[in-house]
């Protein structure tokens, strides 16, 4: 441990204690919901320049540019998906194609769990977590309504379904985004990686809360023709509200798609190719700009500035390198101890808290653990996919549940209590991690992992 | 990546389920394109008359219609057009009738056309300033479901005889929050009778041209026809003037022929607002 600090850029306990505990206190400040986490964030940033500046942590204020350079990508992309997925939204691409499938369920309320089930996988892997989420759980309520279901299972199956939908590809979730890029894992890994374990992931999820709510997932005094005609009734014609914006809102969704697949071998990044899918998708739509850039989240994007700023300047202190150190030791330098230990605690934390600063705050670890000599994929993969799962674990532990939660109380004013949600998500999430860590488990012990290139 | 903050989570999923709620469509619509058999183009000696000469002339192309021509420059004007247009199912007039547009086109449509629009069988496009493009114009047209609402399917019957074979053809739908909305619509739809939001509201605007929208889009690929829905909120007549004037492009409502009525009085004052040719289709 000590010859990492001589090693490293380490400056001492002091600066680490200050900087490591004003990381704590932001990260409990979000947990707790006392503070916005955009103002957690920003407060978070500017005190740990501050505090690095003094203490001499960074030698000059140019290293905090540095630090946010390298998280540029990520926010690059954020935006372009940002406006491209708005404006797709509003073509009703993906409502039209909503319905068309929903409807293949015959209004059988079974069969419309399993529809809506693998309608948010679809969704989310394309769309990201909160419009796809937010588009089924709509067609959901609506649904139930029509055809006199019960609405949460509905909704709670969406909610947990969604976090497995955001492990599909590179950019179906920002912690998928934010741990692909730091690892520089290429696109199609996530085909033969994380895709699996999305689809065994969303079949557990599935499963899980359809044995929960198998008494609930029946029709009420309606017969099944009666249900048939309702389902029958809708018309997915008149979702689509500008014909040209829809046709060419699916190409450039597809060509936008085949690019992040093709930026590496074409030597851009995934920043330019989402970019470039929205500015076409502004030039051709004839949208307003303006309208479409304010639908960009400036609240995730400010938060990750702060984030990214408070995590880089404690990362100068060592602190993190010395926690990764830690980890290392703990799993006696056993690559598969290490995964199992860092798969658990993510899940646990994501859950707790928002995924993105957890995930934030341990790629710098996980690079620090690599670094001792651990093989990277498994633990690059373990933390995406834990990241992303541990959502599950409660009701404010992702943004889909947050969505599915709230349309379920704001539409039938039902509430779903914390030991309801656990004992259909929190099982799902524990379920899930047993899972994955067999899945990940075997994938490092029969090296059956696509190797990732050497930066 | 649209996280969506908690205090517009509300209206976000409102503008989604009442897009649903327009899919729902209790009664489907059926829709064909008008048949024009002969289109009318009457003139009146003012400097109107070449941009209706174009219209008609573009209209008649597209429908595959026969134009005829005419010139009424007598002092029973309203009884010799319908007279005159009583074999054809399309009309184009100069608007206001042999006066001057520059000068009182804002203010009047004229006698003539006030006494020929309480008697009119067959729609009848009021020509008024004059047009860039009149072939783009023919083929564009926007249609205000809201005006007459009851003579939106015929209206949009004839709206889509024009923009069929590469055409685009919008449908205006507006919800005016100072009007009277009932609360049986708003719950029928399962819409919260308690929120009047402009996403709410948005949402109503889209739900009630469901049927008609899912109609032209399930057509569109056989008519060759790009269908667009625009849905507002606000004043009707301010909304549509100020939709037709962005879009620049033919108005098309539907017309109580009775002038006492709200929705006769409301085609009249869009016809006075609009610099674009408005087609009114009657009852």
């Amino acid at each position: 441990m000590t010859g990492l600090l001589e090693a490293g850029h380490a400056s001492g306990p002091i600066p680490m204690v200050l900087l490591g505990g004003s990381m704590i206190g932001i990260y409990v400040l979000i947990a707790t919901g006392k503070l916005h986490k955009l103002t957690a964030a920003l407060l978070g940033g500017i005190v740990c320049t501050a505090l690095g500046l003094v203490l001499g942590v960074l030698h000059d204020y140019g290293v905090v540019h540095k630090i946010l350079a390298k998280d540029l990508n990520v926010l690059g992309v954020i935006v372009g998906t940002s406006i491209l997925v708005d404006i797709s939204g509003r073509s009703g691409l993906f409502q039209f194609l909503a319905i068309k499938i929903a409807k293949k369920a015959k209004g059988d309320p079974a069969r419309l769990f399993t529809a809506l089930m693998g309608l948010t996988v679809l969704f989310v892997s394309v769309l990201t977590i909160a419009p796809g989420t937010l588009i089924v759980v709509s067609l959901a309520l609506v649904l139930a309504r029509t055809l006199d279901l019960n609405p949460a299972p509905y909704l709670i199956g969406v909610a947990v379904v969604a976090n497995s939908g955001a492990l599909v590809t590179f950019a179906s979730g920002i912690c998928t985004l934010m741990v692909g890029s730091a690892a520089g894992i290429p696109y199609v890994h996530f085909l033969q990686v994380s895709l699996p374990a999305a689809l065994f992931t969303a079949v557990v999820a599935w499963w899980v809360i359809g044995r929960r709510y198998r008494g609930s997932l029946t029709a009420g005094e309606t017969t099944p023709d009666e249900r048939r005609t309702r389902i029958e009734s809708f018309d997915e014609y008149a979702m689509i509200t500008d014909r040209r914006v829809f046709r060419r809102c699916a190409w450039i969704l597809g060509v936008t798609i085949a690019g992040f697949a093709l930026a590496q071998p074409l030597g851009v990044g995934l920043d330019f190719v989402a970019i470039a899918g929205g500015a076409a998708a502004l030039f051709l739509s004839g949208h307003d700009p303006e309208e479409a850039v304010k639908k960009v989240n400036w609240t995730v994007i400010l938060f990750f500035v702060g984030l990214f700023v408070m995590i880089g300047v404690v990362e100068e202190t060592g602190l993190l390198q010395l926690l990764a150190s830690g980890m290392a030791s703990l799993s006696g330098g056993n690559v598969q101890i290490a995964l199992v230990l860092l798969i658990v605690f993510t899940a646990v934390t994501s859950g707790i808290m928002d995924n993105i600063p957890v995930a934030a705050t341990l790629i710098p670890i996980v690079k620090s653990m690599i670094g001792t000599g651990l093989a990277a994929e498994p633990l690059w993969w373990g933390l995406i996919i834990s990241a992303n799962l541990g959502g599950n674990g409660t009701p404010i532990g992702s943004i889909s549940c947050v969505i599915a939660l709230h349309a379920l109380t704001d539409a039938t004013g039902r509430k779903v209590s914390w030991g309801e949600y656990l004992r259909a998500g929190g099982l799902t999430l524990a379920l899930q991690v047993l899972l994955v860590i067999a899945y990940l488990l075997t994938m490092t012990v029969f090296d059956l992992f696509p190797t990732l290139p050497t930066p | 990546m649209n996280d969506p903050h908690e205090h517009e989570l509300h209206d976000e999923l409102a503008r989604e389920m009442a897009g649903f709620e327009a899919a729902r469509v209790t009664h489907p619509i059926k829709l064909e394109p008008a048949t024009v058999g002969s289109v009318l183009a009457i003139y009146d000696g003012t400097d109107q008359d070449a941009t209706v000469r174009a219209l008609a002339a573009a209209a008649a192309a597209r429908t595959g219609a026969g134009l005829t021509e005419c010139t009424i420059d007598t002092a029973d004007a309203a009884d010799a057009i319908l007279e005159a247009g009583r074999a054809h199912d399309l009309w184009f007039v100069p608007c206001p009738y042999r006066l001057d547009y520059t000068a009182i086109g804002a203010a009047s449509l004229s006698p003539t056309l006030d006494l020929v629009l309480t008697r009119t069988p067959r729609p009848i496009c009021l020509v008024r300033g004059p047009v860039d493009d009149p072939e783009l114009c023919i083929q564009r047209p926007m249609v205000a479901v809201d005006v007459a609402r009851h003579r939106k399917v015929d209206a949009t019957a004839l709206a889509l005889a024009l923009a069929r074979g590469g055409g685009w053809l919008a449908l205006l739908s507006i919800v005016d929050p100072s009007a009277e909305i009932h609360r049986a619509e708003l719950v029928g739809r399962y819409l919260d009778p308690s929120d009047l939001s402009p996403e709410s509201l948005g949402g109503l605007a889209t739900a009630r041209t469901g049927g008609l929208l899912a109609a032209l889009q399930r057509g569109a690929d056989a008519w060759d026809v790009a269908p667009r829905l625009i849905a507002q909120v606000g004043s009707l007549a301010d909304e549509i003037l100020r939709a037709n004037t962005e879009r620049g492009y033919l108005l098309v409502a539907g017309l109580d022929r009775d002038p006492k009525h709200a929705s006769a009085q409301l085609a009249r004052s869009l016809v006075l607002g609009s610099s674009l040719p408005v087609l009114l289709v009657p009852n």
